[in-house]
């Protein structure tokens, strides 16, 4: 972290402070503060309410301020519940042999595929009211309000914090620790010294787990109960109040808070840091009560994501419900009632994923390039407005104004749904781009020097460069992009929420109405066809074996750049 | 992903051209799915019905008409909303949900006056006078139970509302949420009038939420989660736990003796509509004979509100128990009450 090129810290205090600003003046504001053009009507049960309960502070902490009180327990307990579950099985991916150990580590990663409500699905149909554990073993139901809330939060957002800890796990030299081990350190200092090590990895897993939470809206929709979180708040405003002024202070409280937790993020964590010694770390069955227990949590989560997915599975065939075996529920999907929602889904993912990978791939090598931090830190900031505020400012715009740039579109559809489809389109590819941009920068900044500067002095185009160099080389990085763009794009409920119409319905929107009402065998067969939709799509597009290259030698990087 | 061939030329690998091939074919088959669907006018429904009878009602209507219709199920609430933003959300025809929001609908020039072609089989009560909606079935507000969950905890069927307050129903009550659902507002408005004013019927909902489990979205949402096993009682419009009735989890309707309340499903033309004329024929086929019989057809009871079709017995409300609120006449005073439900019960 150099200060020459614009200074690091200083910038990001500056924006943060800027934001905490925009953030407490929108709040604090009148709605007219947030409605300048008074564009937002006033209509419906918003005609009732009196006009201090009008402002966007009113709004936002409408009710003592339970919602975003219930917003805040959710994300710290879930933050934490996760961050401590990654930390122990991120340290037992990378410490200890056991078997299964490469079946553990795909299942602590394939809540990043799956569509947000399968881990819901599931556990409504475990430990809910009706649920199989709850009535095989007598226990109460969880699956309702806060508990399950945070118990699907934390398989959902498992992920994230894992790769991160697993990250800062790999960039710990191991030889550090079996040396202390060597020499007498008990156990427990070792795993204080880790704990020191990785502060920064922890944050920065808590907070993007909290960011994850608090953007949610799928689970809350299944599982919350009376759980007002501010994500079902925005979503119920705008879909049935119609009060865009309290759906825009909530949008406002969450891109706010997300603003915030990606900037401290960014502070603790700096730039990445990529793995530049690959000491051989000695793995070895647990011993000890402490290892065993590291080992039993990544045990416990693999085993709840494999349990989550043969349960939808069996919800899939009407198993759950006694109404099967049948296909009639995936029937129902494919050829069905629902063809139309996945056909629609599966085009808004392709185009999406077309449009936002080699944007993406064009956005981070000029970020790359770039001699100041400044354009990267812009582009995290964009990656860090949830998708469900995206979707709001697209549901406004397509409700509120009159223009037709749906004329961009092939003639036949109406111009509305050419708009709809328009804005879906434009709202996917931004909730995609930033993450594609600032991992293929990161991973452009790894690459080792001396292949470009050889292909430079011999008088190699940029061009050149490109393809015979970086493409092959960003291979596996494109593959995983893929795969996750293609899952956020065509699976995920936040952003297009707010968008399905009767002329455009959309799986994901129709997947969460039916686990709403009931219909769980129509939900899981729904989940289960786009899981295996974007299963497949990530087995054809992952990387394979990595090839060797030597590591850096240079501080340069491949750009000419000094950092 | 790429081999080499002798001369040099780069060769992609068969996963390569299988990725190819699975994105091309995905592509083509979305791609013709939703040009084949938006090429073609079709009329918009905003459905607040059951979804599979929303689906028999399109399908029926299309094979009468040869007019493509295109269906969303939204609460009714949801689609109230929706209708109020104009234009720019195109929507024909409103089709179920209270005929309150209805009025509320029609009060805020939402929707496109139409006289029925067989207005007189419609009771004057059961529709519009200026024609903005019609009525096309009636429902009961009253008590979904499960008899065995009810057993198990030690409790009686429900035959009054304050029964829904007992300590031992806590987390097994499901009700639908009045800030979305008309048939919330319908609770609402009954418990205004049941207990003289906003005051106490807001006192009890505060009281109610305690036992409350979920509040859903939509107004048939509660019979569901009573059928699946997931709480013991829901509030609901008792043709949807007549629905969901069945030998594995028998299910018992049951109505509050105090009184309750009723709706009557309406269908409307927006006033945006950009197929009125088909809009038109879709109302006057809602109100029809074939209309309202489509719900026989696709096993949906319900109460017609032409005389001339059948009405399923275990649909209609007992003697005994009085209709505290017609459907239409409280709209207005609700609202506010439902307005106070958001940011003092249920924030």
């Amino acid at each position: 972290m150099t200060r020459r090129h614009g200074g690091h810290v200083p910038i990001a205090r500056i924006a943060a402070l800027a934001a905490l600003s925009a953030f407490v003046v929108a709040l604090l504001g009148p709605a007219g503060l947030l409605d300048p053009a008074g564009i937002l009507p006033r209509t419906g049960i918003l005609e009732h309410t009196p006009f201090v309960e009008r402002t966007a502070l009113g709004r936002v902490w409408g009710g003592n301020g339970v919602v975003l009180r219930n917003t805040a327990v959710l994300a710290a307990l879930t933050g934490a519940l996760t961050t401590t579950a990654a930390w122990a099985a991120a340290h037992s991916h990378v410490h200890h042999d056991l078997p299964g150990r490469r079946l553990a580590h795909a299942l602590c990663l394939t809540p990043l595929l799956l569509p947000p409500p399968t881990i819901a699905l599931a556990l409504l149909a475990l430990a809910g009211g009706n649920g199989l554990l709850t009535r095989h073993l007598g226990i109460e139901p969880i699956a309702y309000g806060a508990p399950g809330l945070v118990l699907a939060s934390t398989l959902s957002a498992f992920p994230y914090a894992y790769l991160v800890l697993l990250h800062g796990i790999e960039l710990l030299d191991p030889r550090v620790a079996e040396s202390a081990a060597d020499l007498g350190a008990d156990r427990r200092h070792l795993a204080r010294r880790e704990a020191d090590a990785l502060r920064p990895s922890l944050a920065i897993a808590a907070l993007l787990v909290v960011s994850h939470t608090v953007a949610n809206l799928a689970d809350p929709l299944v599982l919350g109960g009376d759980y007002v979180v501010v994500a079902t708040r925005l979503f119920e405003a705008a879909t049935a109040e119609n009060d865009l002024t309290e759906a825009a202070a909530h949008g406002v409280a969450l891109a706010g808070l997300c603003l915030l937790t990606a900037l401290a993020a960014r502070h603790l964590g700096g730039r990445a840091r990529p793995v530049t010694h690959r000491a051989p770390v000695r793995r070895h069955p647990p011993r000890g009560r402490g290892a065993r227990a590291v080992v039993g949590v990544r045990v416990t989560v693999a085993a709840a994501v494999a349990l989550s997915l043969a349960v939808v599975l069996l919800g899939a065939v009407g198993l759950l419900d006694r109404t099967g075996p049948t296909t009639a529920h995936l029937h129902g999907v494919l050829a069905g009632p629902f063809r139309t929602a996945l056909a629609d889904s599966v085009l808004a993912g392709i185009l999406a994923t077309g449009i936002s990978l080699p944007l993406g791939l064009a956005l981070g090598e000029r970020l790359a390039r770039a001699r100041s931090a400044r354009p990267e830190r812009v582009v995290v900031l964009l990656g860090a407005v949830p998708s469900l505020v995206l979707g709001l400012l697209a549901w406004l715009v397509l409700t509120r104004t009159g223009s037709s740039a749906g004329h961009l579109l092939p003639s036949g559809a109406s111009v509305l749904e050419r708009r709809t489809w328009l804005l879906l389109v434009v709202v996917l590819v931004l909730a995609s781009l930033p993450t594609t941009a600032t991992t293929v920068a990161d991973a452009l900044r790894r690459l080792p020097t001396a292949p470009t500067n050889a292909a430079l002095t011999l008088g190699a185009s940029r061009s050149d460069l490109r393809r015979d160099v970086w493409l092959p080389a960003l291979r596996g990085v494109v593959g995983a992009e893929t795969a996750t763009t293609f899952a956020r794009s065509v699976a995920t409920l936040a952003p297009v929420a707010l968008l399905a119409t009767s002329r455009t319905p959309l799986l994901p929107v129709e997947l969460v109405t039916a686990a709403e009402s009931g219909r769980l065998a129509d939900a899981c067969a729904m989940a289960t066809t786009l899981g295996v939709l974007v299963g497949v799509v990530a087995i054809l597009t992952a990387p394979g074996p990595p090839r060797p290259h030597p590591a850096p030698t240079e501080t340069r990087d491949p750009w000419g750049v000094t950092r | 992903m790429r081999g080499r061939r002798g001369d040099g030329r780069r060769v992609p690998a068969p996963r390569a051209i299988l990725a190819a091939v699975v994105c091309a074919a995905l592509l083509v088959w979305s791609g013709t799915e939703v040009v084949r669907e938006h090429r073609r006018e079709s009329l918009s429904v905003l459905c607040s019905s059951v979804e599979g009878l929303c689906r028999g009602w399109a399908a029926e209507f299309t094979r009468r008409t040869g007019i493509p219709v295109s269906t969303v199920r939204l609460s009714s609430r949801e689609a109230l909303a929706r209708l109020e933003h104009g234009a720019a959300v195109d929507v024909d025809v409103w089709h179920g949900g209270p005929a309150e929001l209805y009025a509320l609908a029609a009060r805020r020039g939402l929707l496109s006056p139409h006289a029925t072609a067989d207005s007189v089989a419609i009771p004057a009560a059961d529709r519009d006078p200026g024609g903005a909606w019609t009525g096309v079935y009636r429902g009961n507000l009253g008590f979904c139970s499960d008899a065995k969950a009810l057993a198990d905890l030690g409790v009686a069927p429900p035959r009054s509302w304050d029964d829904l307050l007992d300590p031992r129903l806590a987390g097994r009550v499901s009700t639908p949420d009045p800030v979305t659902s008309g048939t919330g507002t319908t609770m609402v408005g009954v418990q205004v009038r049941r207990l003289g004013g906003p005051a106490p019927a807001l006192a009890w909902l505060r009281r109610l939420d305690r036992n409350v489990l979920q509040y859903t979205r939509s107004g048939m949402a509660p019979a569901g989660a009573v059928a699946r096993g997931e709480v013991a009682v829901a509030v609901t419009f008792t043709q949807h736990c007549v629905r969901l009735d069945s030998a594995h989890r028998p299910l018992l309707v049951t109505y509050p003796r105090e009184g309750t309340g009723a709706e009557v499903g309406a269908v409307a033309r927006s006033a945006s509509s950009r197929h009125p004329e088909w809009a038109a024929a879709y109302v006057d086929f809602a109100t029809s004979r074939a209309g309202q019989e489509v719900g026989r057809a696709v096993q949906v009871p319900q109460l017609p509100t032409r005389s001339d079709v059948h009405a399923d017995p275990r649909l209609l409300l007992p003697a005994d128990v009085r209709l505290l609120v017609t459907s239409t006449n409280d709209a207005a005073g609700t609202e506010a009450v439902v307005a106070r439900f958001a940011t003092e019960v249920r924030p």
